[in-house]
């Protein structure tokens, strides 16, 4: 008899925690929240030129602060040599991917061309972020100095490559020459 | 020189703008769930948009019409959320009236107390200081205020940019979007580049406003939120605590106001539709009603694809008369009427000559395409049946019943629609049987569909089978003037 009643109390709790959970799910779906955490999922543009040029333009300019960087535009003049390769590197890199960014006819050189661009904008972001914290041998003066407009503006470049490249990774957007095949 | 302080007027402005532009942020959201395409041009051609919010997709092997493209979206984004243009609708427009009122009151006050020196900048030398502001801001320090100001340079011009630019844009694209507007002014249209492009630089204003919120936000903050809070509270930064109690209960208020509007239209839809209604059909009737259609398109801007929103008739006798190219179909015209009389295609196609007018079709949804109609002008038809004094509206009856034929729609019955008779004498207003040439197609309202240019398409009803002229429509359905109006509560009056 106490076994049942025990049951009977045990059902009567899961019944309980069973709607309470059902009124959650109801309430999580009316509120939507899947929708709100998905959001992105329901954002899809088809501007695969406009991506690609912005793309170019932004990377172009990260290359650009680079070279000017390089040929002594650096705030401090003498540098270490590895810099200097650094700066160069990026610029090399950061144009070899812009460039193959445009090659309609090769899919996989465009991807890569993208993904090329990436690791530069987060190494660039990586370094320049690096220069200010923990500092670079050879470069204790660039420590704080976080008060260089052309620095942020670099930085910013590059995390708006990166925000690019993951938009089209995610498929909110997508890169020439993909088309959506949107037939409704 | 006035001082550029911060009277009261300008106070109760901001915050009164905070709720109004959050109200038409989250009704504007619901009205693109609608349709959550937006393209360029005039068209609508199903995969022609640029972007989508949806991540419906529609079949390839049957037939499907708008209504199955529409998204239900959060509330917490939408106003009211949940797939209810009808609510949407109303909440925009009458936020946009309220809107529209206390941004001209600003206007005003702005110029006749020369406050507008905290805007309007006067000197080249603003665009050198403002660039040297974003320098500053990029270097992670804070530029100094113009002299004798409240905000730096860069914010000036933002400010004016928003105030002077950004504001008037909105209304002005928002305008194009208006079938009246568009009918009566066609230039008006092409200014934008076409009813869509409007449709998607309305779309970027929206954004824009968003962007300037969250930057307007991220400003307050490095500048000192407590002491420019309580300037916006008190006019002067004292009393930093009860400024910023006092901000936090604005907040709530407007918090308060958004959750009973989206209680209430979602609880009580009806009664939105009335007391908003009201107000907008009032502000419509003066500002658009006399707006007559005088669209001439071209023959090369036709739409290759013409969209549709419902579903025909799925009934055998419709099917029949459809196998039988409807020369059993017949036209019931009656009511208060001095000549009542039935007549069959033929006859219709006998009253007269041929009226064909290229026009732009503009859905409630926000979807548009240009289509040539051809027809008989319902002036025609009441010269034939000589409208009794007493009918001052006319009411269209289709062969649709919306239980039967359209899975989406959120109502039951026969289709029907209501027209003012002050609209039946445009000389655009056609009965048309024939579309782009050619005879009527099925899914655009064969035999028989009404054109009505200066209105949204839900008012132009197909597939008529009965035009009744009646003195009172509140009667009918349930008395608000159509199927649309009755089920998913959307104006009588629909000029916007």
């Amino acid at each position: 008899m106490a076994q049942t009643a025990g049951r009977e109390i045990a059902l009567a709790t899961d019944g309980r925690a069973g709607a309470g959970r059902a009124a959650i799910a109801h309430a999580a779906r009316w509120i939507g929240i899947a929708q709100l955490i998905s959001f992105y999922r329901y954002i899809a543009f088809n501007v695969p030129r406009v991506i690609t040029a912005a793309g170019i333009v932004v990377l172009l300019g990260v290359a650009a602060i680079q070279l000017y960087w390089l040929v002594g535009g650096f705030p401090v003049p003498a540098y270490p040599t590895y810099m200097g390769v650094y700066f160069g590197l990026l610029v090399a890199v950061t144009v070899l991917a812009a460039g193959s960014m445009v090659v309609g006819s090769q899919p996989k050189l465009v991807r890569l061309g993208w993904m090329l661009g990436s690791v530069v904008s987060v190494a660039s972001i990586a370094m320049y972020v690096a220069s200010r914290t923990v500092g670079l041998p050879g470069l204790p003066r660039l420590v704080l100095w976080w008060d260089y407009p052309l620095g942020t503006f670099a930085m910013t470049l590059a995390a708006v490559f990166v925000a690019l490249h993951l938009s089209v990774v995610t498929g909110m957007n997508v890169a020439y020459p993909q088309r959506r095949d949107w037939h409704d | 020189m006035v001082v550029l302080d911060y009277p009261a007027w300008l106070r109760i402005e901001h915050w009164v703008n905070v709720l109004f532009v959050t109200l038409l942020i989250r009704s504007g959201i619901e009205i693109v769930a609608t349709h959550p395409k937006l393209y360029r041009g005039n068209d609508s051609r199903p995969g022609a948009e640029w972007a989508r919010f949806t991540r419906k997709t529609m079949p390839t092997d049957k037939l499907y019409d708008t209504l199955d493209e529409e998204e239900s979206y959060s509330s917490l984004v939408s106003l009211p959320g949940h797939k209810n243009l009808g609510m949407g609708r109303h909440w925009h427009f009458v936020t946009v009236i309220g809107w529209i009122l206390v941004g001209i009151a600003y206007y005003i006050l702005l110029f006749a107390t020369g406050q507008w020196h905290r805007y309007v900048p006067y000197s080249w030398s603003i665009f050198a200081e403002a660039w040297n502001d974003i320098l500053t801001y990029l270097s992670f320090k804070l530029p100094p205020l113009l002299p004798g100001e409240p905000l730096d340079a860069i914010q000036k011009l933002t400010y004016a940019g928003v105030i002077f630019l950004l504001a008037p844009f909105q209304i002005f694209t928002g305008a194009a979007q208006s079938p009246a507007v568009e009918a009566h002014f066609p230039w008006y249209v092409r200014l934008w580049g076409g009813r869509q492009t409007a449709r998607s630089l309305h779309f970027f204003g929206l954004l824009g406003f968003v962007g300037f919120i969250a930057v307007h936000l991220t400003m307050i903050g490095l500048w000192g939120w407590p002491q420019l809070n309580a300037l916006m509270i008190f006019g002067q930064a004292r009393h930093l605590g009860w400024a910023l109690a006092a901000s936090l209960a604005i907040v709530a208020a407007i918090v308060v106001v958004h959750i009973a509007a989206t209680v209430w239209s979602l609880k009580s839809p009806r009664s939105v539709q009335r007391a908003l209604g009201f107000v907008i059909n009032h502000g419509r009737l003066v500002a658009l009603r006399p707006m007559v259609s005088r669209q001439r398109y071209p023959q090369s801007a036709l739409s290759p694809e013409h969209r549709v929103n419902g579903k025909p008739p799925d009934s055998d006798d419709y099917k029949v008369m459809a196998v039988h190219h409807f020369v059993d179909w017949t036209l019931h015209v009656g009511g208060l009427v001095e000549h009542p009389m039935t007549l069959t295609l033929a006859d219709l196609r006998a009253l007269g000559d041929k009226q064909t007018q290229r026009v732009l079709h503009n859905c409630v949804q926000g979807w548009s395409s240009v289509g040539e109609w051809g027809g008989v002008p319902l002036r025609q038809l009441l010269e034939l049946v000589k409208p009794l004094p007493q009918a001052r509206h006319i009411c269209f009856l289709t062969m649709q019943d919306a239980g039967r034929d359209e899975p989406s729609a959120e109502g039951a019955g026969q289709f029907y629609e209501v027209l003012d008779m002050s609209l039946a004498r445009h000389p655009q207003c056609l009965l048309a049987y024939e579309m782009n040439g050619a005879p009527l197609p099925i899914e655009h309202g064969a035999p028989l569909r009404l054109r009505i240019e200066n209105q949204v398409g839900f008012k132009m009803a197909k597939w008529i089978s009965r035009i009744e002229f009646i003195s009172d429509y509140h009667a009918i359905g349930q008395g608000m003037g159509g199927w649309r109006e009755d089920n998913v509560y959307y104006d009588k009056d629909v000029e916007v």
